[in-house]
Parts: structure tokens; C-alpha cells; sequence
């Protein structure tokens, strides 16, 4: 691994929210969603994921670390992020699907590139590996011996994930919002296995979360079949 | 826009600045009271303040994006949500401000920190205890 003189870290993780927030507008604006609803949501989105963030650090350690001690977490981004866009489908019900549907499009993309930020100063690494692909990190925190990049391995899995959600998007399919969150449940699920801070431990709280959001996509979906059988019926 | 949807919206309006502004209170008053107490307490306090100040001006926000969205005639809410956003953009630059100085500064002491942020965060702590 190179050395850097600035840690790269911050570019990816202000990267991803430019690049989410700009694929996310152009699908507003393609749905006739007008600018200010769009720049008022980005607003939100931004601070609540910021926010859901760093509490989401702060709820697991229970209050005992400090602010900067506990970082970012990535779940609890995306927590505070689909808050944000829900909270705007209730004032804003006329573009509630868009809004929603347009950011968990993006919602995989934003963690794959933020991943790669991870992986260039390895927080979030991987368990102890010697095999093919090993890294081994040489700074002053993070002398840990070969570990499996997993951080690589997450970001390449939802930007995969984030190539189906926009596909399914540009043929219009429905479902879009369960199926994606779904994925993107499984995939961090399946993945949390293969961190170091996973070790010792059946299942972490990320897993945790993971599986209530599992639960919810099949309750979007459950929910939504019951409705269109509803149409289909005429009551 | 009639009588009764003026008053609504101010009502809104009134009371997203409130929750925008009491927790800022909040905060300096606990400083305040911190930089007479010890250290240590000021950072078992800090995580919850946070909570507690960021879930109040996440409230106001939410107020005003009601007021304007529900009222969009609305005077008030318009000049509010132009305050907010210049308070989130004045917030974003001193953010990214504080960092680069922390940055440099920790750079200058040390050649083995410069590219490390995990070790930025510790001395950040232990500057801000």
C-alpha cells in the first residue's frame, strides 16, 4: 500500500455524497420533482445522514466514547438517509416515491465509493488473511498484519448492487425500494462475517440492523402485493 | 394566502427558530458550566448534548421545510430557509477549516501523523478535553 501525504479518506467519503446527491437530483428532475423540493431534500438527506452517522456510533458504544472517537458508521448513514427521505414523502406526498425510490437507487453507490475511503486508510478491515490479494497496512494505527480486503470486496458488491437498483430504475420496474434495501441488507449481512470487528462474536450489531431491515423490505413488499391484490379486486 | 394560513405558518416558523436556537443555548450554557468543572465530566456530557442538540435543530429544519412547502407564499419561511442554508454552508466550511488546520498542525509535529487521520482524532479529543 503507498503512503500519503493527506489522507485520502475525506475525499471519498465528501465524494460520495457529491455524486449520490448529483445522480440522485438528475432522477428528481427526470421524475418533474421541482428544484426546491430537490435542494430542500438534499439538504436533509445530507445533515440526517451525517447525523444518523455518528449517533449510530454513539447508540452502540452506549454514550461511553466521545464524538470523534466513535467515527462514522456507514449503517447508521443510511438509516438517517432513508429518515430523511421518508420524512419528505410526508410533507411532500405528491413525489413520494421519487424521493424515496431516487435515493435508495443511490444508497449502494454512496457506501461502495465511501468503502474505497476505508480501504486507503484501513478502518473497517478485514479479519487476519495470509492468502491471495492479502493487505497489510504499514501506518502507525493500523499495524495489524495481512488482512482480507474487505473493504474492496464491499465496495465492488454494492456498486454491483447499485448497477441493478439504477437498471431496474430506467425500465421503470416496480418494487424498486424493497428489492435493493433487500439486497443491500443481505450483501452487508454476508459480508460483516469477513470484518475484524466481527471476531468473537455470533452476530454483530450491524447484522443486527441488517436483519430488521430485511424484515421491512419484506414488509414493503408484503404490503404493497396486498394493495394491488386490493386494485386487482375492486374493494 | 388567507388570515388563518398566515398564522399557521408563522406559528411553524416561530417554532422551528426555537427549536434552532435553544439547544445552541443549551450548548454555551454547559460549556460554560463545564470550563468550571472537570475535564472529564465535559466528555461524558458532549455524546448526549449531541444527541440532544442535533435531533432539536434537525426538528427545526424538518419546521421549516413544512412551513415552506405547505405555505410557499410565505415571506418568513422563505427568509428562514435562506438563514438555514447559509447556517449549514458556513457550518460545512469551518468544518472542513478546522480539519485542514488540524491537519497541518498535526503534520508539523509529526511526520509519522500526516497521513494518518485515525490519529487525528485521538489528539482532537484530547485537545477539545
Amino acid at each position: 500500500m503507498p503512503e500519503f501525504t493527506v489522507s485520502p479518506y475525506p475525499y471519498f467519503f465528501m465524494g460520495s455524497f457529491v455524486v449520490a446527491l448529483a445522480i440522485a437530483s438528475a432522477m428528481l428532475r427526470r421524475d418533474k420533482i421541482p428544484t426546491q423540493i430537490i435542494v430542500l431534500n438534499s439538504m436533509l438527506v445530507v445533515l440526517m445522514s451525517l447525523f444518523g452517522a455518528v449517533m449510530y456510533g454513539l447508540i452502540r458504544s452506549g454514550f461511553s466514547k466521545g464524538i470523534l472517537e466513535v467515527g462514522f458508521s456507514s449503517l447508521g448513514g443510511a438509516i438517517g438517509l432513508l429518515l430523511a427521505c421518508v420524512i419528505m414523502g410526508v410533507i411532500y406526498p405528491e413525489g413520494k416515491n421519487s424521493l424515496i425510490s431516487a435515493f435508495i437507487v443511490v444508497l449502494p453507490l454512496m457506501y461502495g465509493i465511501s468503502k474505497i475511503g476505508c480501504f486507503s486508510i484501513g478502518c473497517c478491515r478485514g479479519i487476519a488473511y495470509d492468502g491471495p490479494l492479502a493487505i497489510r497496512y504499514h501506518n502507525y494505527v493500523t499495524q495489524t498484519g495481512s488482512v482480507f480486503p474487505i473493504q474492496i470486496v464491499e465496495s465492488i458488491t454494492f456498486m454491483l448492487i447499485f448497477s441493478v437498483a439504477y437498471t431496474m430504475y430506467r425500465k421503470k420496474k416496480e418494487l424498486i425500494t424493497p428489492v435493493v434495501l433487500a439486497l443491500c441488507s443481505i450483501g452487508k449481512f454476508s459480508l460483516d462475517f469477513l470484518r475484524e470487528e466481527h471476531v468473537g462474536k455470533v452476530l454483530s450489531t450491524n447484522q443486527v440492523v441488517c436483519i430488521i431491515f430485511l424484515i421491512i423490505s419484506a414488509l414493503i413488499y408484503i404490503i404493497y402485493k396486498a394493495k394491488k391484490g386490493d386494485i386487482y379486486n375492486g374493494t | 394566502m388567507s388570515e388563518q394560513d398566515k398564522r399557521s405558518c408563522n406559528l411553524i416558523c416561530i417554532m422551528s427558530i426555537v427549536f434552532m436556537v435553544v439547544p445552541m443555548i443549551a450548548d454555551a450554557g454547559v460549556s460554560i458550566i463545564n470550563a468550571f468543572i472537570s475535564a472529564n465530566t465535559s466528555a461524558n456530557i458532549a455524546a448526549p448534548l449531541f444527541g440532544f442538540t442535533g435531533m432539536f435543530q434537525l426538528t427545526a429544519i424538518i419546521l421549516m421545510i413544512v412551513a415552506r412547502v405547505k405555505f410557499p407564499q410565505s415571506v418568513f419561511a422563505k427568509v428562514l430557509m435562506w438563514v438555514y442554508i447559509a447556517l449549514v454552508v458556513l457550518a460545512i466550511i469551518f468544518t472542513i477549516l478546522a480539519a485542514i488546520l488540524l491537519i497541518v498542525a498535526c503534520s508539523a509535529c509529526s511526520e509519522t501523523l500526516s497521513g494518518c487521520p485515525g490519529m487525528v482524532l485521538p489528539i482532537f479529543t484530547a485537545l477539545l478535553g
